[in-house]
């Protein structure tokens, strides 16, 4: 082979071809400057745009420039575009480069957790364990403790979350939020007076906490007490009247006590935010249909029927096979 | 290039692709199926060959025609083979430009 002078000849062409290769990419290098790849990835994840951060951020770590920041915000983009496995690997190398901080011992926990929810896997510990290091190292991690108590409410240790959520408040973090996380945990147990209680408690410390009042509701509605229901219910369109839901539910309860005509106007203000909502469309046209008012029972079905609605549909075909 | 090896011809140009992959993946992500390394690097290594094996097949008759007017005698699966090589590496050489481009 080392007698064919093409052979020879190729080699040297292609140590050429490489070590071209090798000036190419140190001269481009050389003109690229740290300080611009910052801005330019702070720019690109402060706008939201992962993909480009990414690029800019994996080159910085290739410089070398292993900073927190760079590291948690690399991590951060990964998880944001969904790519768990990738954010989790770079949490790794950061926990390996750096002093661990506390944010990332959050981010791990949660990109473990979302892998989890991905795969459908099982096994709470790791992120469980993770997040634990998150709050030993800072007391005042309010995601972390979120994340904490929703985990063990996912594995149904309402006590185990609730003293998660009373480890925040005894840091005064967002005491509404953690109370109303409480009345949750209650909420799902069935213990509507405890429930109740901690609501009160979110209320008493954010008046505008919209969750507290809606769910309130929902535990009045349970309790098969309507009016208390609507009242609340009417506290929530007070602090945000364009959120439809409140205005479908207090729909809903008049149509289940067969009050058809208030049913419509709680249904029609709810249609008057979003025109095309299916389901408020079905119960609209079915109230209507219920006073015989078929044109404009029709008219909302088959609105709701063009947006997705099943029920509309066979509504439909039952009233023109009747009719 | 002119290669008579064409097995150490093709590894070297696999090695070549192999690195490509590596400056594409820290531009950008890859995703689904490319995210897997060796569909990626196949995938790649087809593309540059298949580029290399067009540019030839369109240089080619340029060049029979140039060996009919100066009477020059024309061996057609040598010189494809040679300028396969030389786009081969031409082919690397851009998509090396633009992976190290920011």
């Amino acid at each position: 082979m080392l007698e064919d002078k093409n052979f020879i000849i190729s080699i040297i062409m292609t140590i050429l071809f490489i070590v071209t290769l090798i000036f190419y990419y140190h001269y481009k290098n050389s003109h690229y400057t740290i300080d611009v790849f910052i801005h330019k990835s702070s720019h690109y994840f402060k706008t939201e745009n992962y993909m480009q951060a990414i690029r800019y951020y994996k080159k910085l770590i290739m410089m070398g420039v292993k900073t927190d920041k760079i590291y948690t915000n690399t991590a951060i983009s990964f998880i944001r575009m969904g790519y768990y496995k990738t954010a989790t690997k770079y949490l790794l190398d950061m926990e390996k480069n750096l002093l661990p901080t506390s944010e990332m011992y959050y981010l791990l926990g949660f990109s473990y957790y979302s892998q989890m929810k991905v795969y459908k896997l099982s096994d709470y510990n790791i992120p469980i364990q993770y997040l634990e290091k998150s709050l030993d190292l800072d007391k005042r991690n309010k995601e972390s403790y979120i994340l904490l108590g929703k985990i063990y409410e996912e594995k149904n240790e309402f006590i185990e979350a609730r003293k998660w959520y009373k480890n925040a408040l005894l840091e005064k973090i967002d005491n509404s939020k953690f109370y109303g996380l409480i009345a949750n945990t209650y909420f799902k147990e069935n213990r509507f007076k405890d429930a109740t209680e901690y609501y009160n408690k979110a209320i008493s410390n954010n008046k505008n906490y919209i969750s507290a009042y809606y769910n309130m509701a929902e535990i009045y509605i349970v309790q098969q007490n309507f009016d208390k229901a609507i009242e609340y219910l009417k506290k929530v369109i007070e602090i945000d009247p364009q959120y439809i839901y409140p205005y479908s539910k207090i729909g809903n309860l008049y149509f289940a006590q067969e009050n058809y005509e208030t049913a419509i106007d709680w249904y029609l203000q709810a249609l008057k935010i979003e025109p095309k909502e299916a389901i408020v469309n079905y119960y609209t046209g079915i109230s209507y249909k219920k006073l015989n008012m078929l044109k404009k029972a029709v008219k909302h079905l088959k609105l709701a029927a063009y947006c997705g609605n099943d029920d509309a549909v066979k509504e439909l075909r039952t009233m023109s096979e009747t009719l | 290039m002119f290669y008579n090896n064409k097995i150490i011809f093709f590894s070297l140009l696999l090695i070549f692709s192999a690195v490509l992959l590596y400056l594409i993946n820290q531009q950008i992500v890859l995703v689904g199926i490319l995210r897997n390394f060796f569909i990626s690097l196949i995938i790649l290594y087809s593309v540059i060959i298949l580029i290399s094996a067009i540019l030839s097949n369109i240089f080619l008759p340029f060049y029979i025609l140039f060996s009919k007017l100066i009477k020059l005698k024309c061996n057609k699966s040598l010189m494809f083979w040679w300028t396969f090589t030389i786009f081969s590496y031409i082919t690397t050489f851009a998509i090396f430009m633009f992976s190290i481009e920011y």
